[in-house]
């Protein structure tokens, strides 16, 4: 619908604001030839008052050929001066394809967010255009913080809805361990939530927790099936943890054969080893894997790479793998580097925790007796977790569950600083750890035989913040303490064992001992082999960390394998905004934080028994709903999965354009005017948004800055060619099932294939879309029709925006070629007739699917029978002279009859009271003092009220007479181009005014196809009857060739109505969009045709 | 013989848009209605309503603008006039009194038109017209 920017030259105008005003001034510049960007901050312009003539007024707009619409897009800078203004316009994404969108509604039915206030969804239809728009601020805090990439407000919306399905599938979407992260993610999203600033952050991760339990128990299951290819080439991961998991995951999606090599003999890798089961259940890893085997994937457990293993990493290039990932973890515990550390009792937390977790597991019974061989004393072992992060918190918690009684944790800071998750530490001192804040252990203290005794410790206090951003702690002297102990847990974090390499790699090694990869792709030095996940950074990776790197070491993965450069994998780089808006007032009310539940401390400590139960249904609803809808958009993607014709582009950015405006015309909100920096006056006209009076006026002064040279040329029908034998084309529309839902589109065509003269039938999906267009040109040239219907929404084929109209109704015209200087002008090559069997059938009769596809039928057939007649009203435009006669005393006459000359109008003005104004020879023509005065149109400027209504007499009966409009600012008459100037307002403003819609006025009736009614001069027999039956005047009798009276119907008069014609004995007049004769015959085929 | 058929002339204005609304509403009603536009219900010719009952409808229904809000401002006072007139020759024809009716429809009422067709229809059922 949207003229291209680039068409617009030089000396535009420049409207801002889709008010009343702004309107006015728009159609007022484009109808006189220039060309105007009209400006609209919001995604629509509304219907004021929801008037049928404001909707019609924004559609005359969005078609108008000299009008650029921008909503949703508001000036960021505006330079220069009048003539020459320079402008950056800043447009907000719509994230709609407004030539794709046919506004059928299901985008909002899917759509889970509804808007804080508005009460409307996140997607939705409030205007002209008449498509839909999407509320987007930004990312949500949640999803933009998420390492997986998940639609986090997305899947929350969905639960809140209780569309469980919908809000598992988004989760799988991104990651492949729903039930994982469910259970152990350290949810940056909830740190991020924007629900704290209320009360306590939404709990996504007991939601994302639920939907995946609520999967195993109801939903359908994962798709395994996504493959689209099988592609030749494989890739070894070595691995079996999240990263390396989700590497294989991906690839396998993409149709490769991946093998997962794994040392360990279980799968899961950190979080197998290192998490205990009374968080993370083993059968939630195994099901999870499972879905990933499903794809194909293999994975060999213990199973070593690099020289001293299995396989070296020569041996897998060699065994035709394409592409290696090392996704080796961090599995080797750092060390304290104090004296007495290699005493025995002294033992690193994750082998403790492997240890433990693997005696559960593995057949194997090593894993036991070195548990027992740790805990010396049994359940007596007196125990000290050094550290505070969650390893410590895990391993404390371990120990209590095989048994030790007497289980301390000691920090080095306080709580503030420890980096566990807080639940964790709430749980560790509730399960009856001790924790020993601002204490820093010395040395290890041990007997004669290095065995652990005890520990001697300092007390700590925090000097200055560090690096990290906490505070460093600092000993104090004197303050040294010893503990007995019998073991001592070292958990002060990892590094990955790279020694598994060997020598010779070809693998650069960092010095921080990280593998290093090249940033963004994860290529290691040597082509062909990745790293990720703790492997490749000192950053401490959790589970959705490693998840999120794995799918972009994927994406790296593919490209090479593909030959595509690496760099060219980074997504979009443009930086989305988070979403951040004002909360309203209802949502500031606090909401309690829906609490899990967990089961009895007695089974807690006596077993590995996962401590959460998890939300029941009704729970996660309640919790859902805590959500605030940051977006407010949630980006889920359901309206992108319901939508029929892919006109959702969620992945839209902010653009800025650069135009020049000769003028610049404010009508928006007054507030928004001073921001914008411009000084009113000179090119640059402010106006109030509902005077549309001051609108015309203010374009009156505008027009010296701009270009009126772009006078539009609207084109008539095409006039069918008679003389040719009919061809003809039949298309139908399904409307994306909205029609062929009830109507069977593929019997109506058959219906109408054996009908005379029908050489093409078609149906179509959509045939309001642009390329739909294309299709029906190269389908009417390819079968030479002459004739075409299109059975679709459409109703009309005339130059005309009537009450009725939509949007995607004149997108369709448009986009066939029928309104003028338009691009895709590409199927008006034939006579179109338009048939409605959605509004007219499909939506009306879904009960009646049979009788419905009669009526469709024979509404085209009808169509047909009237496409056969010729319809004499040829539908050209009237030519007019610019020529006006300005009448009466008021002020205002002088300033119309001025600013008509800077239209290029001739303008009289005639002061005295005529005695008669009358039509004669299709023009306005006043007389007298014995003199007569012609022009095309007229201004009335009547002093007082007595002056008007002598004025209004002249003119005759009160039919005649030029009365103001119902609807409008008094300015425009019920008589065609006569303008009134009411002498009650300034005269400067209603006398430009006046001066500018009479301006316009001459420039639509010379463009637009004349809607008049003909008379045939042979069959004409000057009865009168015409005349008498036209109350507006337009028949009169006048002398025609060979002086023979006869009817003539003046063109500018002519509404068009056609009452004439049905009252004509001798049918000598043509008038309406369809003639006696057309409707006679389409009667016949409707009441002939049979069910 | 073919179903019985009603045929409902609108005008382009009001009638038309209350027509569209209905179906825009999705409000059903029987598909024996197979609507005829015109400009304006002026435009129609009592021979047009004489054709269509020989052709065999079973009712012809017109529906213009709401009295004083015709789009032409007096075409729907030459409808009446029409309207009378195609009466008197339907009645003289034989053709029952319901079977012929003019009615107007304000814009966006769709229950409307549903409700006016329904009544029209009604009218129809069960007593033996001329058709």
């Amino acid at each position: 619908m949207i003229a291209p920017v680039e068409t617009f030259g030089k000396k535009g105008a420049l409207i801002l604001g889709g008010s009343p005003a702004g309107l006015q001034a728009a159609l007022d510049l484009a109808d006189i030839g220039a060309q105007v960007h009209l400006v609209e901050p919001s995604p629509f312009i509304r219907k004021v008052d929801g008037s049928h003539q404001f909707n019609t007024r924004l559609l005359e707009i969005a078609r108008h050929p000299n009008i650029r619409v921008w909503t949703n897009a508001w000036p960021s800078r505006v330079e220069g001066k009048a003539g020459h203004f320079q402008v950056e316009m800043r447009q907000h994404p719509r994230f709609i394809d407004p030539a794709k969108c046919t506004a059928c509604g299901a985008c909002i039915a899917a759509c889970p967010v509804t808007l804080p206030g508005t009460g409307h969804k996140a997607i939705f239809l409030d205007g002209q255009p008449g498509v839909m728009a999407i509320e987007k601020l930004g990312k949500p805090p949640c999803a933009n913080t998420c390492p997986g990439g998940i639609h986090v407000q997305g899947y929350i919306a969905m639960v809140a809805q209780g569309r469980f399905q919908e809000a598992i599938d988004i989760v799988r979407e991104a990651i492949p361990f729903p039930g994982i992260c469910g259970r152990v993610c350290t949810h940056p999203c909830e740190i991020n939530c924007r629900r704290a600033e209320v009360d306590q952050p939404v709990a996504i991760r007991l939601l994302k927790r639920f939907v995946s339990d609520w999967e195993l128990a109801n939903g359908t299951p994962p798709k395994s099936a996504r493959l689209v290819e099988h592609l030749p080439q494989k890739v070894a991961v070595v691995g079996a943890g999240p990263g390396g998991m989700a590497v294989a995951d991906r690839l396998a999606r993409l149709g490769y054969g991946v093998t997962v090599f794994e040392k360990l003999p279980v799968i899961g890798g950190m979080m197998a080893v290192g998490i205990p089961e009374y968080r993370l259940p083993r059968q939630v890893i195994t099901r999870e894997y499972q879905h990933i085997l499903d794809l194909g994937v293999k994975i060999h457990l213990n199973t070593s790479i690099g020289p001293d293993g299995k396989y070296s990493l020569d041996d897998l290039f060699a065994m035709g793998y394409g592409a290696i990932c090392l996704a080796v973890g961090a599995h080797r515990s750092l060390s304290l580097a104090i004296q007495g550390e290699e005493f025995q009792g002294v033992v690193h937390g994750t082998e403790l925790l492997k240890a433990i977790n693997l005696s559960q597991r593995v057949q194997d019974s090593s894993y036991r007796s070195q548990v027992e061989a740790f805990l010396r004393r049994g359940s007596k072992t007196r125990v000290a977790v050094l550290g505070g992060g969650n390893t410590a918190m895990d391993v404390s918690r371990a120990l209590l569950r095989v048994g030790v009684k007497d289980v301390r944790i000691l920090y080095r800071r306080t709580r503030n600083e420890m980096p566990a998750m807080p639940e964790e530490i709430e749980d560790v001192l509730l399960e009856g750890v001790k924790i020993d804040f601002l204490v820093s252990p010395v040395r290890v203290l041990g007997n004669d035989k290095r065995g652990v005794t005890g520990l001697e410790c300092i007390r700590m206090k925090l000097g200055e913040p560090d690096a990290s951003g906490r505070r460093r702690p600092v000993p104090i002297a004197g303050s040294e303490f010893a503990i007995n102990l019998d073991l001592v847990v070292l958990a002060i974090g990892q590094a990955p064992d790279l020694s598994f390499l060997g020598s010779d790699h070809g693998i650069a090694i960092r010095r921080d001992e990280r593998i290093n990869v090249a940033d963004p792709s994860f290529m290691t030095s040597r082509p062909g082999v990745f790293a990720v996940g703790d492997a490749v950074t000192s950053d401490k990776m959790v589970v959705i960390e490693a998840i999120g790197m794995g799918k972009q070491a994927a994406a790296s993965i593919d490209a090479y394998l593909r030959s595509h450069p690496l760099e060219a994998v980074v997504v979009d780089a443009r930086e989305v905004p988070i979403a951040r808006r004002e909360l309203t007032e209802a949502e500031k009310i606090p909401i309690q934080r829906a609490s899990v539940p967990v089961i009895s401390m007695e089974e807690r400590l006596s077993s590995f028994c996962e401590v959460e139960l998890g939300y029941t249904a009704e729970q996660a609803v309640a919790e859902a709903q805590r959500c605030l809808a940051c977006g407010p958009c949630s980006e889920c993607q359901a309206c992108v999965q319901v939508c029929k014709t892919g006109a959702v582009i969620h992945n839209q950015y902010v653009h800025f354009n650069e135009l020049e405006a000769g003028a610049i015309i404010f009508a928006a909100a007054p507030e928004q005017f001073s921001p914008l920096g411009l000084t009113e006056g000179n090119g640059c006209y402010r106006l109030s948004p509902d005077d549309t009076l001051s609108a015309s006026a203010a374009v009156a002064r505008a027009i010296k800055y701009v270009d009126t040279s772009h006078i539009p040329a609207f084109l008539s029908p095409q006039t069918l060619r008679v003389d040719e034998a009919p061809r003809i084309g039949i298309f139908v529309c399904q409307c994306g099932g909205e029609i062929g839902a009830v109507v069977d589109t593929d019997e109506v065509c058959k219906r109408c294939a054996s009908l005379p003269d029908v050489v093409h039938t078609q149906t179509l999906a959509f045939s309001c879309l642009p390329e739909v267009a294309g299709i029906m040109r190269v389908v009417i040239q390819t079968h030479n029709l002459n004739r075409v219907v299109l059975a679709a929404c459409a109703c009309c084929t005339e130059d005309l925006v009537c009450d009725s109209c939509t949007y995607q109704r004149l997108r369709c015209k448009q986009n066939l070629g029928l309104f003028g200087n338009t691009t895709a002008g590409v199927a008006r090559t034939a006579p179109l007739e338009f048939v409605n069997i959605r509004e007219q059938c499909a939506w009306v009769h879904p009960a009646n699917p049979k009788l419905a596809t009669n009526k469709a039928a024979l509404m085209i057939e009808a169509a047909l029978a009237k496409l056969r007649i010729q319809n004499a009203r040829l539908g050209i435009s009237t030519q007019v002279d610019p020529t006006a006669l300005v009448l009466g005393k008021g002020e205002a006459a002088s300033v119309c009859k001025q600013v008509l000359g800077k239209y290029d109008i001739n303008a009289q003005r005639l002061q005295g009271l005529p005695r008669e104004v009358r039509r004669v020879d299709g023009q306005y023509t006043v007389f007298r003092n014995g003199k007569t005065f012609q022009a095309s149109a007229m201004v009335l400027s009547p002093c007082d009220d007595h002056e008007a209504a002598l004025l209004l007499e002249a003119f005759g009966r009160p039919e005649l007479q030029p009365r103001p409009q119902s609807a409008g600012d008094g300015s425009e008459t019920r008589r065609p181009g006569v303008f009134f100037c009411d002498p009650a307002l300034d005269p400067q403003i209603c006398g430009a005014a006046a001066a500018t819609r009479l301006a316009d006025w001459l420039v639509r009736v010379t463009s637009h196809p004349s809607k008049t009614a003909i008379v045939d001069p042979t069959r004409c027999r000057a009865c009168s009857t015409c005349v008498k039956v036209c109350e507006v005047g337009a028949p009169g009798l006048i002398v025609g060739d060979q002086r023979r009276i006869r009817s003539w119907i003046d063109p500018i008069i002519c509404t068009g109505c056609g009452t004439c014609a049905a009252r004509c004995p001798s049918g000598a007049i043509s008038a309406g969009t369809v003639s006696n004769e057309q409707l006679e015959a389409m009667l016949g085929v409707i009441l002939a045709g049979g069910g | 013989m073919a179903d019985p058929k009603i045929i409902v002339f609108t005008c382009n204005w009001n009638a038309y848009n209350g027509l569209e609304t209905a179906g825009a509403k999705h409000l059903g009603y029987s598909p024996a209605v197979i609507p005829l536009k015109v400009m304006c219900l002026g435009q129609i010719s009592p021979g047009i309503i004489l054709k269509a009952f020989e052709n065999g409808a079973k009712g012809v229904l017109l529906l213009g603008c709401p009295p004083q809000a015709c789009h032409f401002e007096f075409g729907n006072r030459r409808a009446e006039e029409v309207y009378a007139e195609a009466k008197s020759l339907t009645m003289l024809l034989g053709y029952r009194e319901d079977q012929f009716r003019l009615d107007w429809l304000a814009a966006g009422d769709g229950q409307g038109f549903v409700d006016k067709v329904e009544y029209f229809m009604a009218g129809l059922s069960g007593r033996k017209g001329r058709s």
